[in-house]
């Protein structure tokens, strides 16, 4: 553990700025999201989280994947893979976790992404622990925490003046070269440790028994009234640090384009509308199950882990307060029954 | 008509880039005219200014 | 004006409980407590005993107009000023049947803007909030404060000409007063900006533009089976959100779409979560709507709307 004086801290970004491109919390009217910053002053870290997750640094909203040119007697193609190494500074443990949770998706037997993996291979990141994390954070309950380490490179602790940062990996140590930062003493080892025990989680959402539960309730009746105040956006998974949904279209002009790779989502009715014109999630009803069912259920049968990480956007973001903790509670709620009933 | 050329203008589009004009079938003069016309109008006007605003992206594939 | 808000929410559950008894509607759309300090939730109750999770606070910001299309029971709706006029006018567009429909009318005293506080706050977070007496006071882990009530309302509310019910079978509590006159001012002065302005502002407004089109869904007149922005058979617009130009170019074309039938409640406005200006495009329609046709959306159901012509059929409307 070393020790990091709060005004060191410019110093150290604007060093990183140059060798890498360090994405860190921007404020923008109010609105915090991951920026490529210029210099150390653009970033502020006292925010409770960002409103657009820092997935958005390696699966960007939308992104050119190549562009074509379809020539007399060939096509020319020419590959968008972005190689820079980057820096995302000041995140969340959660949003941390979330990228182990996106590695499934995007580097599994099936599929190998080079788009996003190339960038996750490139990219070093460095936590920034949660003092006081918000109501609606419920991170515990999804094996996280407002300290938790896991999938950081580094990991900042604000103990007032100062941080005591915590060097987590090779990559993390290889930030601060030339930096010579004193180890971090007693006393603030002992600061460190009351922050984090002051830091409280109070949201709390029941896990144990959820996939059972939802194995069996494909056909339940509580689908029929859970989804009715839903509106059917992306608040909530464009916001979503582990939906990583997306659509692929060609943006061509004359004999030339680009493919685009964009967000998308399964609260859309055209996500799954087939060229027939049959659409086997025709309502709200099975799209909102889809959701549900992705994060508890079908993502727990892939890759043996939930697709929540519980940092409560879709409830801060949802426009008519549609909470996902409510959500459970009714689905824990339910008698099970069997699908066959 | 009137009230997409007061959005335009709005957005700062000039009101003048978007016209509607009726012509017959059988007015191929006329149509030419118009045409013509409107075409000169455009070049005078330029690009579209929201296409030159700043926070336009690039197409990789424009270079 | 707690114990008024604690009266209205008396009224409302009586309402909806002696509706659903005489079985004289299937459904009560109303809100009930949110899960967020000053918030309320959209809620449907079905049965009289579930009547007592309605509730009326300054929370209930969402237009429940967007509800109520394609259902075929009979129901009731809890509805605001705002909420009324989208109901005449989807009625006059034949999306909603006035006879399956039991409007409870509130008048409405305006609704607390969240994002306000949160910018008063400084992004501190919100834990509990009181109103008592017009002033909203407001706890949070380092924060103790209080502010008048008229201060955070929505700007929507601030300029709201009908806050009381145009269209109502029951009304609930005393009818409110009217703000004065609505001069558009902020439409006029966006405007006397030279364009490069303009331009930069709605650019940079848009830049933040997620598409997850909650401001559309939010909407109740927004309801294309197909979205032109969705299409893609042909593209008519860029799917990329990082396309500025795409994302202003959807914003000009749905305000366009809502062309004599946005009744400037605010709903799209309020539903993005990137707190994108979106008022000053929609208002600048409902006010050349005004300037150019005399037309004021939602305020009668024999006026007919400027820009469009439901067609009539021996088989009824189309």
């Amino acid at each position: 553990m070393l020790l990091l004086k709060k005004e060191q801290l410019l110093a150290w970004l604007n060093k990183l700025t140059q060798a890498y491109q360090v994405f860190a919390p921007v404020n923008e009217e109010g609105c915090v999201s991951f920026k490529q910053i210029e210099a150390g002053d653009q970033c502020t870290l006292d925010y409770t989280n960002s409103k657009v997750p820092p997935k958005e640094v390696l699966f960007p909203r939308s992104e050119y994947l190549f562009c074509y040119r379809c020539e007399k007697e060939h096509v020319e193609l020419k590959e968008q893979i972005d190689e820079h190494k980057k820096v995302i500074f000041g995140l969340r443990p959660c949003d941390a976790r979330s990228f182990l949770l996106l590695d499934n998706v995007f580097r599994n037997e099936r599929f190998q992404d080079p788009y996003y993996l190339t960038r996750r291979k490139n990219t070093v990141l460095v936590g920034l622990g949660c003092n006081q994390p918000p109501a609606t954070c419920f991170c515990t309950s999804l094996g996280s925490g407002p300290f938790a380490t896991e999938g950081l490179d580094l990991l900042l602790v604000d103990i007032g003046d100062r941080y005591v940062l915590e060097v987590l990996t090779e990559r993390g140590q290889e930030l601060l070269s030339g930096m010579e930062l004193p180890a971090a003493d007693q006393e603030a080892r002992e600061a460190a440790q009351k922050v984090k025990e002051g830091a409280a989680v109070s949201s709390r959402v029941t896990l144990e028994g959820l996939k059972s539960k939802l194995d069996v309730s494909f056909d339940h009746p509580l689908w029929d009234l859970i989804h009715e105040k839903c509106l059917g956006c992306a608040a909530c998974t464009y916001t979503c640090p582990t939906c990583h949904c997306f659509d692929i279209v060609d943006e061509a002009q004359g004999n030339e384009g680009c493919r685009v790779r964009s967000w998308d989502a399964c609260m859309f009715p055209l996500f799954t509308l087939h060229g027939s014109g049959h659409n086997p999630r025709p309502t709200n009803k099975e799209r909102f199950r889809q959701r549900v069912m992705h994060k508890f259920k079908y993502f727990v049968d892939n890759f043996n882990a939930t697709a929540c990480v519980g940092c409560g956007r879709c409830i801060l973001n949802c426009p008519v307060n549609l909470d996902i903790r409510e959500v459970i509670a009714e689905i824990q709620g339910t008698e099970v029954r069997s699908n066959k009933q | 008509m009137k009230v997409t050329q007061r959005l335009l203008e709005t957005l700062g589009i000039e009101r003048e880039r978007l016209r509607l004009a009726w012509i017959s079938a059988s007015e191929g003069a006329k149509f030419a005219e118009t045409v013509t016309e409107f075409t000169n109008q455009l070049k005078e006007l330029g690009p579209n200014p929201l296409r030159t605003s700043p926070g336009v992206q690039e197409k990789p594939c424009s270079a | 004006m707690l114990i008024k808000m604690q009266d209205i929410t008396k009224a409302m559950q009586e309402k909806a409980r002696e509706l659903l008894q005489n079985k004289e509607v299937e459904l009560v759309i109303g809100f009930s407590k949110g899960s967020l300090p000053l918030r309320y939730t959209p809620c449907f109750i079905r049965q009289p005993e579930e009547a007592e999770k309605l509730a009326w606070g300054y929370g209930c910001e969402n237009n429940l107009a967007v509800y109520l299309r394609k259902r075929p029971e009979k129901m009731a709706v809890i509805a605001k000023g705002c909420d009324s006029r989208s109901i005449v006018e989807l009625i006059k567009e034949n999306q909603v049947k006035r006879e399956n429909l039991v409007i409870i009318g509130v008048p409405c005293r305006g609704m607390i803007d969240r994002q306000k506080l949160s910018r008063l706050l400084a992004g501190k977070e919100l834990r509990e909030a009181e109103i008592k007496d017009g002033l909203v006071a407001v706890q949070g882990k380092d924060i103790s404060a209080s502010f008048p009530l008229d201060q955070l309302l929505y700007d929507s509310c601030l300029t709201c000409q009908h806050p009381n019910p145009v269209l109502y079978d029951y009304l609930l509590g005393e009818q409110v007063p009217a703000r004065g006159s609505d001069t558009f001012a902020d439409v006029a002065g966006f405007e006397s900006r030279p364009p490069a302005e303009r331009r930069s502002y709605l650019m940079k407004e848009l830049s933040r533009c997620i598409r997850c089109y909650a401001c559309r869904q939010a909407c109740p007149m927004c309801f294309c089976e197909e979205c032109f922005a969705d299409c893609s058979m042909p593209q008519w617009v860029s799917k990329s959100s990082l396309d500025v130009q795409a994302n202003l170019f959807f914003q000009a074309v749905r305000v366009l779409h809502l062309a004599g039938r946005c009744v400037d409640c605010g709903a799209c406005d309020r539903a993005c979560p990137m707190g994108i200006d979106l008022r000053t495009l929609t208002r600048k329609m409902v006010r050349d709507i005004q300037e150019l046709f005399g037309y004021t959306a939602g305020i009668s159901l024999d006026e007919k709307p400027p820009l469009a012509a439901p067609i009539k059929t021996a088989a009824g409307h189309v």
